[in-house]
């Protein structure tokens, strides 16, 4: 294999094809879920007329800018608490590693 | 991501046109789902009365104008988002 | 029993006999009724001073309050049936720009809070999209609407010495994907909303700043030493009482570094924030508009925003909150001209007016030409000035200012806050401002009576509609489909 270069080590086509799948996947998942939420909480149920409001439309700007930022504050929030409990467990490991 | 080359971009394209087709599927059974749930109510006749089939229409219609909506904010807020996380990685 | 009251007896006194009282007389009515033999009596003359004094305090809150809601629904209500006309999907809703700024000696969070009690209800029920440029102390609006000018300009085109940063900025990034996608903002005007004086002059000194001034920072600018003292002076030509104050600031700093805490080297090295003015209000009438500037620009409502501080303004605090509803009515009506759309151009007055020099008396303002330079004078010189609408919007806020704000500045950056308000008539004569046409007027009062109702329709909820499974459910014809069914059947 090519770790002679160093660096990241090569990954098989197929393990590339496998990662950019999943990233494309989870991708077009948190989409799902992104219109799924906003649709049921911006357009009421009159279709009254096919074309999209003012109101509506404005409604479905601020749930997208919100909904990302939902999304990093809790990945942000996870990432902290994944920390600590490395860092706890760390602490607790490394007297009897080292 | 790392660089992929030609024989993986054809396998990685008809991986995601498979895909593309399967999400299509889902929307329009989810979508039928919804409009029929919210605008008939009326079982007294076997077929779709004009003002339940007027309200299907503007359902699908409105529907998928908001999902092209969508889409676009979530172009514009993914990149800037990931742009954003750039700088930092 | 009884006892003979006979002084001479030596024997203490009984307490009198006394026949029983025989009761009250009973209302009759009462009797008739069955009602026990209850008596009305008023409380104690403390408890009533008590609760009079309590009672018509929250008695007057209560009623204020009530109104205050009834207006903004009112002025809601004439609005909101902007929320329900239809937008394409490829364009952006019409986006404001809301202009906010700390009061002299508050903080800005009564400023924000202000914006959101009064005139956010309003844009909301409008669906208007808008985008807030703060600041926190003085001459940061200033600086944001220059630097946003500035921006634009730069786009368009014009020469600069800055270089291109690339992408890194995230708006960029959006207006590129934007443009890719062919979505483009809504074709109508936008606007501008001002909230208070403090703010108003600084958006008018950014607005010139940003047309009539350069793209790049002037070089005498750059370090705060002796070059500094000339651009003191040339920004402060029109302000000799407050050159004195200026160059004392400026000068310490270079002579005597003992007095200062921080050396002058630090002080060379630290840039001043907000950044100075690109170019000084005496130099308006020399100096080239931008070739990109647009016929008319952005129109703009300006907002009074009365903030009072002090322990002995108490009884003015008290009485304002007390009489909320007008503010808000009247706050309505200028966010509702706003979101109406319809602007006319400012006024100007041929003669000398004094009214607007108000409170800042007695400060020589130097004018370079009558004509074309749009500064008011005091009414002792005898000039054919011209007075701006502009100059003399909001001016009673500046009464209510606390004395911090005129205190001068450790920096030694210019006081818009307390300078005149100099108008350039290129920038002028563009300059518009929204305004209420008079059948809205009339529509609102009648909406407030209630003889009117909102043009917006009822949302109805399709979810919540009953299940019809058999003839003796079908519905009596209440419902709005029930019209759409019998022109179409």
């Amino acid at each position: 294999m090519s770790f002679l270069f160093g660096g990241k080590p090569q990954l098989s086509s197929a393990e590339k094809i496998d990662a950019a799948l999943t990233e494309v996947e989870m991708v077009s998942d948190m989409f799902n879920r992104l219109s799924q939420s906003c649709l049921k909480k911006c357009i009421p149920a009159d279709y009254r007329e096919g074309d999209l409001n003012k109101g509506e439309s404005v409604c479905l700007d601020r749930c997208v800018a919100k909904f990302f930022e939902v999304n990093v504050k809790v990945s942000e929030k996870m990432q902290g608490e994944a920390a600590m409990r490395q860092g706890g467990a760390a602490g607790a490991g490394g007297m009897f590693g080292m | 991501m790392d660089s992929l080359n030609p024989a993986e971009q054809r396998e990685l394209s008809s991986r995601m046109e498979k895909k593309q087709m399967k999400e299509f599927m889902t929307m329009y059974s989810k979508l039928v789902q919804r409009c029929f749930d919210d605008c008939v109510n009326d079982f007294t006749t076997k077929s779709l009365i004009s003002r339940e089939e007027g309200c299907v229409m503007r359902c699908v219609d409105k529907y998928l104008k908001g999902s092209e909506r969508l889409g676009s904010r979530f172009q514009e807020q993914n990149a800037a988002m990931q742009a954003g996380q750039l700088p930092g990685r | 029993m009884s006892t003979p009251a006979s002084p001479g007896n030596g024997v203490p006194e009984a307490p009198q006999y006394q026949p029983p009282k025989a009761p009250p007389k009973q209302n009759p009515a009462f009797r008739m009724l069955g009602m026990p033999n209850f008596r009305f009596k008023l409380p104690s003359r403390n408890w009533l001073i008590f609760l009079s004094v309590t009672g018509s305090f929250a008695a007057a809150i209560t009623y204020d309050r009530r109104q205050k809601k009834a207006a903004q629904k009112k002025w809601c209500d004439l609005v909101s049936h902007i929320a329900q006309h239809p937008l394409p999907v490829n364009q952006m809703p019409r986006k404001l720009t809301i202009f906010l700024s700390a009061p002299p000696g508050d903080g800005i969070r009564p400023s924000r809070e202000y914006f959101k009690e009064y005139i956010k209800p309003v844009l909301v029920a409008a669906a208007m999209d808008y985008d807030v440029i703060e600041g926190r102390k003085e001459g940061d609006v200033r600086y944001g609407t220059a630097e946003q000018i500035r921006r634009l300009r730069r786009k368009k085109g014009e020469q600069t010495e800055k270089p291109d940063l690339g992408e890194i900025d995230p708006e960029q990034l959006v207006e590129n994907i934007r443009e890719q996608l062919k979505i483009r903002p809504e074709p109508v005007i936008r606007g501008d909303l001002i909230i208070g004086r403090h703010t108003w002059k600084e958006y008018l000194r950014g607005l010139h700043e940003g047309w009539l001034g350069p793209l790049d920072e002037p070089q005498s600018r750059r370090e705060p030493t002796p070059p500094s003292e000339d651009a003191s002076h040339s920004t402060s030509t029109d302000l000799p009482p407050n050159d004195a104050s200026t160059s004392t600031t400026t000068d310490p700093p270079l002579e005597s570094p003992a007095e200062n805490k921080i050396p002058p080297k630090e002080a060379e090295t630290k840039p001043p924030s907000p950044p100075y003015a690109y170019i000084s209000t005496s130099a308006y009438s020399t100096s080239p508009a931008s070739p990109n500037l647009p016929i008319h620009l952005e129109p703009s409502a300006p907002i009074p925003h009365r903030h009072i501080l002090g322990f002995f303004n108490t009884p003015i605090r008290i009485y304002r909150f007390l009489t909320q509803r007008h503010l808000a009515d009247s706050v309505g009506r200028d966010t509702a001209a706003l979101v109406l759309g319809l602007h006319r151009p400012y006024h100007q007055d041929s003669s000398f007016a004094s009214s607007s020099t108000g409170e800042i008396d007695a400060l020589p303002v130097t004018t370079s030409s009558p004509e074309t330079d749009g500064t008011t004078s005091p009414a002792a010189t005898v000039q054919t000035a011209q007075t701006w609408e502009q100059q003399s919007l909001l001016q009673e806020e500046e009464a209510d200012w606390h004395k911090s704000a005129k205190k001068p500045r450790k920096d030694d950056l210019e006081r818009v806050w307390l300078d005149d308000v100099v108008i350039d008539p290129r920038i002028g004569q563009r300059m518009r401002r929204f305004e209420l046409p008079p059948e809205e007027e009339e529509r609102a009062k009648r909406i407030g009576q209630g003889s009117e109702r909102s043009r917006a329709v009822e949302v109805m909820d399709l979810r919540s509609e009953p299940v019809i499974t058999d003839e003796s459910q079908a519905s009596s014809g209440k419902t709005w489909w029930a019209f759409w069914e019998k022109g179409k059947d």
